[in-house]
């Protein structure tokens, strides 16, 4: 028998098969544009700190505005 | 990785066997990566050098010992798809679960142009239990299909008639097994 130990990882990676056609310049400037919302509307952003996007879908998570939870 | 990982494995004195993505059975942020150490000491203190890349968030290591292959540590070099299986079975079937393994072989290879490229023991399951990873290369993904059981038990493929008894034998002595299926990074 061969006297080696292998070791085998299971890795998660955030560039794994990542590869895919990059916009331009123009189109990657035109796509983070932001266009003011209308009169008597405002414009909410949601930052997701993991990368699991589980805890995060329709269901699991509150958006609260103070104590006041405006969407579930 | 390929370049670095390997590099840094070799200068910490293990050979790296290789990165593998995710065909089925993993999230498509998941791989594997495989090297070789002379001991389990070595190993642990060196393995995590090949994962040393900033594109690397989170790791899980396994030990593994060879069984009855490899039986040189030459990093695996066929194009195709490589099957990651795993197997658990009662340490006192053993004996007879490698007699049927290295039988099969004989013919399953040659008949499907496959490679057995390790049967592994996983160190972190003592007796009584073995736990194996079963490491093997075909052309591609429509010749691991053509070798499946069912396909040998429906009749529709006598590529390997010999392997059959074998492998089906081998199933009824295991307690479980589950695949992952990787392509070569």
């Amino acid at each position: 028998m061969l006297k080696r130990v292998f070791v085998l990882a299971l890795v998660l990676s955030l560039g794994a098969c990542a590869s895919v056609p990059m916009s331009s310049d123009a189109e990657d400037s035109a796509d983070k544009r932001f266009e003011p919302p209308a009169a008597g509307r405002s414009a909410l952003y949601i930052y997701r700190e993991t990368i699991f996007g589980v805890a995060a879908e329709k269901g699991r998570a509150s958006v609260t505005a103070g104590r006041r939870v405006i969407a579930n | 990785m390929k370049t670095e990982g390997a590099r840094a494995v070799a200068d910490a004195g293990g050979i790296f066997w290789g990165v593998w993505w995710g065909l089925i059975g993993l999230a498509s942020t998941q791989g594997l990566v495989f090297s070789a150490w002379k001991d389990a000491d070595a190993a642990l203190a060196g393995a995590g050098k090949a994962l040393a890349s900033p594109d690397i968030v989170d790791s899980t290591l396994e030990l593994l010992e060879p069984t009855v292959r490899p039986t040189d540590h030459t990093p695996p070099a066929r194009r195709g798809v490589y099957a990651f299986r795993t197997f658990e079975i009662a340490e006192a079937a053993w004996p007879e679960f490698s007699a049927l393994s290295t039988g099969a072989w004989k013919t399953f290879e040659p008949g499907y142009d496959a490679r057995i490229f390790g049967l592994f023991r996983y160190l972190a399951v003592p007796p009584p239990r073995r736990r194996l990873l079963l490491f093997t290369n075909y052309p591609s993904m429509a010749v691991w299909e053509k070798s499946r059981l069912r396909q040998l038990h429906r009749g529709g493929d006598d590529s390997a008639p010999a392997a059959k008894a074998n492998l089906s034998a081998r199933l009824d002595v295991s307690d479980w097994s589950r695949v992952v299926i990787g392509v070569p990074a």
